[in-house]
């Protein structure tokens, strides 16, 4: 369990976060044109929307007590996990574009596999050369993806 | 009105029995049990990285796919919870209270096979509760206009953001965001781009599947990498016969059953209280009338039985305000809902008179479904605990793939994959803040009606706001959004506590 401090401090960050989203919702929304009530204007809506937002974040900073419990289950920073997750989906927008489905496929696969504590050259290998066959049997050539499977 | 009720439900099976919409209501309830099964798979990617592929398919055939993976899931979610004790989806999750105790004491068959039973009991009653009240509703509903289409989704999505998991006020904040990110685009009155801060590509606003897919598959992920506890299975056989709960067994699971359904029908008509709280409230209130207390968390039957049954009947009851007033209440009915949309579908209560072969032939598809779920678990079970052995290490990467092919399909862009990576990494630092992503969905599917009909009723009355409340259904829906809004601050400041839900693996 962590201190009641640091949870304050996450409830001061959360409704700060909020607050100050809904500010610069509310600062862009305005340049939209607001309208009238009878005729409102596209930026109506969400000037509302983004005032209401403000007054939250408020409240969750002001009135957030810091007792709830919804940040718990999580350990600390999975650094290895986080970066193979995202490395993973970054190498498939990297080389999707540049080089086809196929190699997107086989390092979105093969970098997100290495997120896993246990994970080995073999296994991670043989994960994304399946998902590879899947690619080319199953969206290339039965389902017509429209991303060519390679190309350079 | 019987006849009336009896002559739509059969059209309803003739059309869910068309061979087509047959096989594709199969492949839903097959792919959902597997998802249920696997420990760390969500509901909520799965249906989302479906969804691009049923664009090209009727809209029946689509809706009752994606419908049969959420019910279709629940079936598989009881196997995971009883044998592993890992709490794979929320709405499972007190299942394992009871029932890994029964598995330690060899009786895993027999809870399984319980709740095989309460899962249909309660599915059944579900639909029965469906079949009657959605037309009433529908029919309620006819006579609303602008001002009372706006005050009941303003108190749908109230709802929704307050009585789900975690703090009120941050589900007001996620649900705001989610309305917010709705309006990203085209303003479909002028013509003005609105937060697209020069993107061409989101003029067209935000991607349902790349927002679904970053806050339920990605941010999940992140969460769920290295903290998915591996599988022990060995020796683990469960057969078909072992499955056949001995005579004592039904008779204590019978009133269990009985009361965990009406429990179940209940949550689910109101918005934010689904399956999951439904199957607390039924465990809960299963325990505190037990006359043996203390066998709850050792191995009592009527601990699995009641909150099976909830979970199966509020599942079903889930669907009705979703097809009847068009008012999702959690994130799968949202995604549901959406995928309607995209069919080019309006939802609200006309979508029963307009289109009966959905509204009557998902019905019928459940009823279906259902019975094809009993058949696929009860003598295929022994190829359900060999699934439970797939380690999350391998299905991470893979489904990470699908997500890729998955988002980038829905407009054969990249920029769809890039808004979901962004959209995975903001949503994970809001779940580690403590925000619950569901009422995101909610908002940003109901966004674009909501303004709509805001704008409308304001442009009706001439910009007099009073038009909120002038007339009495209008008013009374602000009246419930504000009487919620009381109790839930009165419940704040006395520092009661909420029925308490565990964090889970996945929604």
């Amino acid at each position: 369990m962590r201190g009641s401090t640091s949870a304050r401090r996450r409830q001061l960050l959360s409704g700060g976060l909020v607050a100050l989203t809904g500010l610069a919702v509310v600062l862009e929304a305005r340049t939209f044109g607001m309208g009238t009530l009878a005729r409102t204007g596209p930026g109506f809506f969400p000037t509302v929307l983004g005032g209401a937002m403000a007054l939250v974040g408020i409240l969750i900073a002001v009135a957030g007590r810091g007792h709830d419990d919804d940040a718990d289950g999580f350990g600390g920073a999975d650094w290895r996990g986080w970066s193979c997750i995202l490395g993973g989906v970054l190498g498939f927008i990297l080389l999707g574009d540049a080089f086809g489905l196929g190699p997107a496929s086989f390092a979105c696969v093969f970098i997100a596999a290495f997120g896993d504590k246990g994970a080995t050259w073999r296994a991670s290998l043989m994960l994304a050369a399946a998902a590879t066959v899947v690619a080319a049997v199953v969206f290339s050539w039965a389902l017509k993806f429209q991303l060519p499977l390679l190309r350079w | 009105m019987m006849g009336e009720t009896l002559g739509n439900l059969a059209h309803g099976f003739s059309v869910a029995l068309q061979p087509h919409n047959l096989l594709w209501s199969f492949v839903g309830v097959l792919i959902g049990n597997v998802i249920g099964v696997l420990p760390g798979m969500g509901i909520m990617a799965t249906i989302s990285i479906l969804l691009p592929l049923t664009f090209g398919m009727p809209p029946v055939a689509a809706i009752l796919m994606l419908a049969g993976i959420y019910y279709g899931a629940q079936y598989g979610g009881a196997i995971c919870s009883i044998l592993l004790n890992l709490p794979c989806h929320a709405s499972h999750a007190v299942t394992c209270l009871d029932g890994y105790p029964m598995t330690r004491a060899g009786r895993g068959g027999a809870a399984l096979g319980i709740t095989m039973m309460a899962a249909f009991f309660g599915a059944a009653f579900g639909i029965v509760q469906m079949i009657f009240f959605a037309p009433f509703l529908v029919s309620v509903a006819f006579r609303f206009g602008p001002a009372e289409i706006c005050t009941l989704m303003l108190l749908g999505l109230l709802a929704g953001a307050t009585l789900a998991r975690g703090s009120a006020l941050k589900g007001i904040a996620m649900t705001l965001l989610g309305l917010l990110l709705g309006t990203v685009g085209t303003d479909v009155d002028t013509g003005t781009g609105r937060f697209t801060f020069g993107s061409l590509s989101l003029y067209n606003g935000i991607d349902l599947v790349a927002l679904a897919l970053g806050f339920f598959g990605i941010a999940e992920f992140l969460k769920s990498v290295n903290a998915v506890a591996v599988a022990d299975v060995t020796g683990m056989t469960i057969r078909t016969r072992d499955l056949m709960p001995s005579r004592k067994d039904m008779q204590q699971a019978a009133f269990p059953i009985l009361r965990g359904t009406l429990i179940g029908s209940l949550c689910s008509l109101i918005p934010g209280t689904g399956p999951t709280i439904a199957s607390f409230v039924a465990y809960a209130a299963e325990k505190r009338i037990s006359r043996t207390p203390g066998l709850f968390g050792r191995g009592a039957i009527a601990g699995v039985a009641s909150p099976e049954a909830s979970t199966h009947s509020a599942v079903q009851g889930d669907f009705i305000p979703t097809m009847s007033l068009g008012i999702p209440g959690d994130a799968v009915m949202a995604l549901i809902l959406g995928a309607l949309i995209i069919q080019g579908i309006q939802p609200g209560p006309q979508l029963m008179t307009e289109h009966p072969d959905i509204f009557w032939g998902l019905i019928a598809s459940f009823w279906v479904g259902n019975i094809m779920l009993v058949i696929l678990n009860v003598p295929m079970i022994g190829i359900w605990v060999k699934l439970l052995r797939i380690p999350f290490r391998f299905l991470f990467p893979l489904a990470l793939f699908f997500i890729c092919v998955g988002v980038y399909s829905t407009n054969n862009e990249m920029f769809g994959v890039i808004q979901t990576l962004v959209i995975g990494v903001i949503g994970y630092g809001l779940l580690r803040l403590g925000f619950h992503p569901a009422p995101v969905l909610l908002g940003f599917v109901l966004g674009p009606r909501l303004e709509e009909n805001f704008r409308r009723a304001l442009t009706i009355s001439r910009g007099d706001l009073s038009v909120f409340v002038e007339s009495p259904i209008s008013a009374a829906f602000v009246a419930l959004a504000v009487c919620l809004l009381i109790g839930q601050a009165y419940f704040a400041w006395s520092g009661a506590r909420r029925i308490p839900v565990p964090n889970t693996l996945s929604e």
